[in-house]
């Protein structure tokens, strides 16, 4: 293999990429790409090898006007026939939306009926719910995210997923680490999944380890590892270790269950 | 497969009704795609026409041959969502709320990257099993550290040493191939 995947070499380039450079070495670092072509070409390849295959990331190309292939690309898409399927298109999803609107308002109406007459009917129930535990009233595994539900049947995990409904935690760990891979495009619900069957093997250390490999994994995904631990702190009561997710979750509205945790903050509050 | 060329033609010869039988199929999956991960209402309709119509200009270059049409429309949708959110990033570290859009240019350069991702993907599927799972563990964002404990290796320069490796082969099949010197960086 060439010199160019010499150690010191890789380290300045990753250094570089991971902004973990100083600013006097990025200077001189910046000042070398600008005589060195090859080190340039290969900065751009590993940089946009890394966005590509981030979950949450992607490697973008610059508008570039002397692209001969973009500006094809552009005039076909200006072209008559693609503006005019374009425009199908837009009407159609406007239709759509039209439609679906109504349809939800008849069934939101049906739903308020049923869930007024359900309220009455199940109001001893609630009444017996304040006394359970936070953990009892939040806990989800049984309602994982689901690939299936998606309708996402050519995913790898789907098996896994099937495992571990039908309450196969040990064959679903099997499965998860036998088959799924950082580099399947849903690793992250693959984590889930297995730190899930993890948990209810009882095996609560390795389910923490997979957690954090998730919420590692800083993708879109990653904070559904906060609500996980968090659910774990709660069922062994280690109120201090649960606050401290609960905060993670709190730092940002778009994490999991973001309003569920501002709930189970006020519970635990109140005790 | 006759469900995939049914819809590819459709769509080809700008048919309304498979297009709303497109929508009333995949929408509401790739809506909950869409919510789920950061976006609003107003973006899911954009994803979707975006990804209609890389399907239409891939499938009028040349026919597309895929197996299952939802599971490889679903990945576009996805990508696009991919792109948009680097997009808005991008945007608000510039500083730039008034960013003019260029939606041809964007759906172009799109089409462009995906061609490139998919160049990619072809040549990491060449690398041993264990260069593809350290190697996904790296690009993902993880650590020396975490992949040492979730991978059991003996130490981090081991991991280290072994990541470069995994990184310089896929660079020299990727520089190997013709294609890499036509695809714009």
């Amino acid at each position: 293999m060439s010199q160019i995947f010499d150690d010191k070499r890789q380290q300045e380039i990753e250094a570089y990429l991971q902004k973990k450079m100083s600013q006097e070495e990025v200077v001189n670092f910046e000042e070398k790409l600008t005589n060195d072509q090859l080190l340039q070409e290969d900065v751009l390849l590993q940089e946009s090898l890394q966005d590509s295959f981030k979950e949450d990331n992607w490697a973008t190309l610059t508008n570039d006007s002397d692209n001969q292939e973009l500006q094809e690309l552009k005039k076909t898409l200006r072209s008559d026939p693609f503006t005019e399927i374009s425009e199908t298109i837009r009407e159609v999803g406007a239709d759509y939306e039209k439609k679906k609107d109504t349809k939800d308002r008849r069934i939101y109406y049906r739903m308020a009926i049923a869930a007024a007459v359900l309220l009455l009917c199940a109001l001893p129930f609630f009444i017996n719910s304040q006394s359970s535990s936070v953990y009892d009233q939040y806990a989800n595994w049984e309602t994982l995210p689901s690939l299936r539900e998606k309708g996402d049947t050519q995913a790898a995990i789907i098996e896994g997923e099937s495992l571990y409904i039908s309450q196969k935690y040990k064959e679903a760990i099997r499965y998860f680490k036998d088959t799924i891979d950082a580099s399947d495009p849903y690793y992250s619900y693959a984590l889930m999944y297995l730190g899930a069957s993890y948990f209810q093997t009882e095996n609560l250390e390795k389910a923490h380890q997979t957690y954090n490999t998730l919420i590692a994994t800083n993708s879109l995904q990653s904070s559904y590892g906060y609500w996980y631990k968090l659910l774990m702190y709660l069922k062994v009561e280690n109120t201090e270790k649960a606050n401290e997710m609960l905060t993670l979750i709190l730092s940002n509205p778009d994490n999991y269950n973001y309003t569920e945790a501002q709930k189970i903050q006020a519970a635990l509050q109140s005790k | 497969m006759e469900e995939t060329e049914k819809y590819l033609n459709g769509l080809i010869h700008n048919d309304r009704k498979v297009v709303a039988s497109i929508y009333e199929t995949f929408f509401p999956k790739v809506k909950s795609f869409v919510l789920d991960n950061k976006g609003k209402e107003e973006d899911v309709q954009d994803v979707f026409h975006d990804s209609l119509m890389y399907l239409i200009v891939k499938h009028k270059e040349s026919p597309l041959k895929v197996n299952s049409f939802e599971a490889y429309f679903f990945t576009i949708c996805k990508n696009i969502w991919r792109r948009t959110l680097k997009s808005n990033k991008n945007r608000v570290m510039n500083h730039d709320p008034a960013h003019y859009v260029d939606k041809e240019a964007d759906l172009g350069l799109f089409i462009l990257e995906q061609k490139r991702l998919e160049f990619y993907q072809e040549k990491f599927q060449l690398l041993s099993p264990n260069c593809k799972e350290i190697l996904g563990s790296y690009f993902n964002g993880m650590s020396y550290e975490d992949i040492l404990q979730e991978l059991d290796y003996t130490s981090v320069n081991t991991v280290r040493q072994r990541v470069f490796k995994c990184k310089a082969k896929i660079i020299q099949l990727i520089k190997e191939d013709r294609k890499y010197r036509k695809l714009k960086r």
